[in-house]
């Protein structure tokens, strides 16, 4: 498999005053993500989970351009993004798309969903007919599970759950190849998360696309993604294939979450928020130094203080940034 | 890929839509105060245009045969084709107050537009560069505001004589200000809303972005704030008339009419305060009334 998206130690920093200010000085600066690192391969689900402001948001924003990076690279099918031009910038918009969280707030609400649905195609390929357009709106509608006789209406007729599908035809339609999804479900009535969830994967295989998946809902992440990456303010602390989630995931804040959700029947698809862990969330402002859970991690010792520990493989596929941690229960000696 | 058995003569009639603006003309409908203001101000504004065709006279004809004897003679009355008396010249006051309504609300909706398009123009650009851009153009903004305007305006009229453009190039210079510093906040928070995050993802380019995203969404403050602007600019001209130094004659507004009216109030001919005076007060009214209302359309929440 070829790596479609490559995150090489990337760090995005935030002026405390708030808002991307890459020319202040240091101290008025907090790093919203440190040395983070991901691959992506064409047709895999990666998810992304993590406490409410451990930059998760941040991180695909960058992907897509919209922060700037302080340092590290973004790379797209072999180039470097940051030194690409802008033409070839939009080319690569095209093949990247997003989904985002609140479903109705990212529709413009004077404009039809057609409209909504065509502004890609009308971006990227200018020559395309409107007749193409409209055909291509109607049956990318279809496929979404909205009557294309929907076009003219508008996002405040309809529910959230429509809207959401609205978002996922207008990533659609450009055919990318890679989308992203920022917490797709979170703002959706429980008994739809689960139909969109399972379109997105249906999308996926039909299309061969690949998916970034952020969510707060660890039954949710572990149902689509092929790997998981957990995050804890700005770090990666480990990440590795979702099957082996439950059974050898070993870094203290992996097994908090996990512990912290009793997984629910598939059968019912319960979602619940997970529930925060022990102890105080350090502000991303002030973080602690070295390992970035020592203020809340149970097993912490003193040296975690002093350096960061480097993600590590621990496994097949799975890196690990924590040195201290028991094996976990299910993972194969030898 | 997609499949493209749909083929654009098998699709089924569209549903019609109902758009926000569809929603907030039916809610205004049904707003009897916002369309007992609209009808006042259709009727005024028909008035204005239409009025001195109902007459005999012009704004300037001098009806000799009351001069000199206007308390009486110049009454308002439906015998002597004065509808609504005469002035102190002798002048008819109906076809008068029609002509100061004229340029009353013409100096108004001027304002209006120039406060629509500089303002509305200057706003989103500040608001949607943002930086230093925004920086300095908002800080000229406080400037041009800090100067005391009137003042200055006075200055110009006295030493350059009274003139019509003039007024008019200083209420263009006023006008925009408050508008362009709305538009800008709105833009600001439109511009964090996720729709727009969206657009940029897909990279619709900023010029278009600010055309099809930003600007439909704020049609609505700039519509409720240019109608709550007219009767501003209207009084700012009376103002200025009422010192003597805006519209002179033959041309009048309502301004000088009021003006000249209140300095007659010791004669007995109170009509000559009365007509000027009720237009102006329906005008404001009907403006603010009506102001109220759209944003009440167009914003429903808001309304208890
Ligand atoms: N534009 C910005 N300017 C300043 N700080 C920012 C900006 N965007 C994000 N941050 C900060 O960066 C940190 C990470 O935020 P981010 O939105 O990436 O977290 P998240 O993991 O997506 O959280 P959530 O689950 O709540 O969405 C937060 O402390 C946030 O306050
Ligand atoms: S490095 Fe130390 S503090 Fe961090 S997770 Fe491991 S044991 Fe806990
Ligand atoms: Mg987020």
């Amino acid at each position: 498999m070829t790596a479609l998206l490559e995150v090489d130690n990337v760090t995005v920093e935030f002026s405390l005053r708030g808002g991307p200010v890459p020319g202040s000085p240091s101290r008025d600066r907090f790093a919203a993500l440190e040395g983070v690192s991901l691959e992506l391969a064409e047709r895999e689900t990666l998810g992304i989970v993590g406490e409410s402001g451990s930059g998760k948001t941040t991180l695909v924003r960058a992907i897509v351009g919209m922060v700037p990076i302080q340092k590290g690279r973004i790379v797209w099918k072999g180039s470097d993004l940051s030194g690409t031009d802008p033409d070839s910038r939009r080319r690569i918009r095209k093949d990247m798309s997003m989904i985002f969280q609140n479903p109705l707030a990212s529709l413009n609400p004077r404009m039809t969903i057609g409209q909504i649905i065509a502004e890609p195609c009308q971006v990227h390929e200018p020559h395309a007919s409107r007749a193409e357009i409209r055909r291509r709106v109607a049956e990318t509608m279809e496929r979404v599970g909205l009557a294309p006789a929907l076009v003219n209406r508008y996002p405040h007729e309809f529910s959230g759950g429509q809207c959401q599908r609205v978002g996922i035809a207008r990533a659609l339609i450009g055919r990318p190849k890679l989308i992203i999804c920022d917490e797709p479900v979170a703002a959706l009535d429980v008994s739809i998360r689960a139909q969109i969830v399972n379109l997105l994967k249906q999308l996926q295989d039909e299309f061969g696309i690949s998916l970034i998946m952020i969510s707060h809902d660890l039954s949710v992440i572990r149902h689509v993604s092929h790997r998981i990456m957990v995050m804890y303010l700005g770090h990666v602390m480990e990440m590795l294939p979702s099957g082996h989630l439950l059974q050898n995931s070993c870094h203290p804040y992996t097994r908090a979450l996990i512990e912290s959700v009793p997984i629910p029947d598939p059968s019912i698809q319960k979602a619940r928020e997970m529930r925060t862990i022990k102890g105080e969330l350090p502000s991303m402002r002030n973080p602690p130094s070295g390992c970035r859970f020592t203020t809340r991690c149970p097993i912490a010792r003193d040296r975690c203080g002093d350096s960061r520990p480097a993600l590590l493989e621990a496994g097949p596929g799975h890196w690990l940034a924590c040195p201290y941690c028991d094996p976990p229960p299910g993972l194969k000696t030898g | 890929m997609i499949s493209s058995r749909l083929q654009p003569e098998s699709l089924p009639e569209p549903e019609p839509g109902r758009s926000l603006w569809q929603d907030a003309r039916r809610r205004i409908r049904q707003n009897p105060v916002a369309m007992t203001s609209f009808l006042a101000l259709v009727l005024i504004g028909a008035f204005a245009v239409l009025g001195p065709l109902l007459s005999d006279w012009s704004s300037e004809d001098i009806n000799w045969n009351v001069l000199g004897n206007v308390e009486t003679a110049g009454r308002p009355a439906l015998g002597s084709g004065h509808y609504f008396g005469t002035d102190q010249l002798g002048r008819d006051l109906f076809v008068r107050t029609a002509h100061g309504v004229r340029v009353s609300l013409m100096v108004g909706i001027i304002g209006a537009l120039i406060a629509i398009v500089v303002g509305t123009l200057y706003g989103t650009i500040a608001g949607y560069v943002g930086g230093r851009t925004d920086n300095i153009m908002m800080r000229t903004v406080d400037v041009i505001m800090s100067i005391p305007y009137m003042f200055v305006l006075i200055i110009l009229l006295v030493i350059f004589g009274q003139s019509m453009i003039l007024l008019f190039v200083g209420i263009g210079l006023v006008s925009w200000l408050d508008m362009a510093r709305i538009v800008r906040g709105q833009t600001l928070s439109i511009k964090n809303r996720e729709f727009v995050e969206s657009a940029v993802v897909i990279g619709v380019p900023p010029a278009l972005i600010i055309l099809r995203h930003i600007l439909p969404n704020l049609v609505g403050v700039v519509i409720v704030y240019a109608t709550l602007l007219i009767p501003n600019m209207i009084i700012f001209e009376s103002f200025i008339s009422f010192l003597g130094l805006g519209i002179q004659e033959p041309n009048t507004s309502l301004g000088v009419l009021i003006s000249e009216g209140a300095s007659q109030m010791q004669y007995g001919v109170l009509w000559q305060l009365g007509f000027p005076l009720f237009f102006f007060i329906v005008i404001q009214f009907g403006f603010f009334f009506l102001g109220d209302g759209i944003r009440d359309a167009l914003d429903p929440k808001d309304r208890h």
